[in-house]
């Protein structure tokens, strides 16, 4: 979705390049200049600087102040490119397709016998998480890659959760706009192989 | 133990054996399937033995491996709670176990590579079996000093 920083008035907000298909390694801080003034710099380098006596130092201006060093060139060059590829494609394109594919999958995935999916959020967007019968996620996730489907197998960063669910982990499928129906067929196909081998 | 079919042969004639059982097979996920069946027939561990004393270190899911020393052979029981890596498990268990651990420092195994499994294993399992093998031999080498 978009986002606007001014009507939620955020003074700070971060994103990654790599969730916008761009390269990893680079992402975007957003902060209101009255606190990236006030902000001494976090680290020192090549033309962080704007004068230096004995005296007194002084920091160079926004944004340089916070770019010590040799900047991450190829990927500034690689996010803008990526940027520029989504608004062309556009948001709500990208946001319909998807939602269109998690609809197709969750039904798809349901058909399943002992597949769960766990977690019911009411706006889900994006990934399923499941466990098929009593397999551990790793396991699925294995036999799931060697048929060429990936997944993401785990905690996913949410070890309490995990706690909650009282499970080791889940087994995740992630949707982006140039996947297909055919290809949720495949997981669904590749599931079904790994069920009659695991469970 | 699900020993007493190892006992008998030679690491090098049992890791023989398990080259020939995977040359039979060429779908990776035939592979696969006997790997989990073979874990599904590893003998249960006693439980007394699944403590986290017994895990093994730099496994992503939980392996229990314990060592028993019976007139001078090493005898491993084990279990895991991810079915692949039980199976991964059940092989290193039928190649090394029932051995002395002389044999089992001198053993070059080479079964793993050998299979294609290497290149096949996620880099997460490779590492797990690896550490595994390292797990053994530690084994191996303690007993050996306190036989002298």
């Amino acid at each position: 979705m978009n986002v606007s920083v001014r009507e939620l008035d955020v003074d700070f907000m971060v994103f990654s390049g790599h969730k916008i298909y761009g390269p990893t390694g680079i992402g975007i801080l957003y902060g209101k200049q009255q606190w990236l003034d006030k902000l001494p710099p976090y680290q020192g380098g090549g033309d962080m600087i704007k004068t230096v006596t004995l005296e007194k130092t002084v920091y160079n201006e926004l944004p340089f102040k916070f770019e010590a060093g040799t900047p991450d060139i190829a990927g500034a060059i690689g996010l803008a490119a990526a940027l520029k590829y989504v608004n062309a494609i556009g948001i709500e394109r990208i946001q319909a397709t998807e939602a269109a594919l998690m609809d197709y999958a969750m039904e798809a995935l349901q058909k399943i016998p002992n597949l769960r999916i766990v977690g019911q959020a009411k706006q889900r967007a994006g990934v399923i998480s499941f466990l098929l019968g009593t397999a551990h996620p790793f396991d699925t996730g294995e036999l799931l890659d060697k048929q060429g489907i990936a997944v993401r197998t785990g905690h996913h960063c949410c070890q309490p959760v995990m706690d909650i669910f009282g499970i080791p982990g889940t087994t995740r499928a992630s949707f982006a706009f140039y996947n297909t129906e055919a290809e949720i067929d495949a997981l669904v196909g590749g599931l079904e192989r790994a069920a009659k081998i695991l469970l | 133990m699900g020993t007493e079919n190892t006992v008998h042969k030679t690491i090098e004639q049992s890791q023989q054996e398990i080259i020939d059982e995977f040359e039979f097979l060429t779908d990776w996920m035939d592979k696969y399937e006997m790997i989990i069946q073979m874990g599904k027939e590893l003998p249960e561990i006693d439980q007394q033995y699944k403590v986290p004393e017994n895990l093994i270190k730099g496994c992503q899911s939980q392996v229990w491996l314990h060592a028993d020393f019976k007139e001078g052979k090493l005898f491993f029981s084990a279990d895991s709670d991810a079915l692949i890596t039980k199976g991964l498990v059940a092989l290193v268990v039928r190649v090394l176990s029932g051995h002395s651990p002389k044999e089992i420092i001198a053993s070059d195994l080479h079964f793993v590579d050998d299979i294609g499994l290497k290149s096949h294993l996620s880099p997460t399992r490779s590492n797990g079996l690896l550490s595994m093998l390292k797990q053994i031999k530690h084994y191996a080498i303690a007993f050996n000093t306190l036989q002298h």
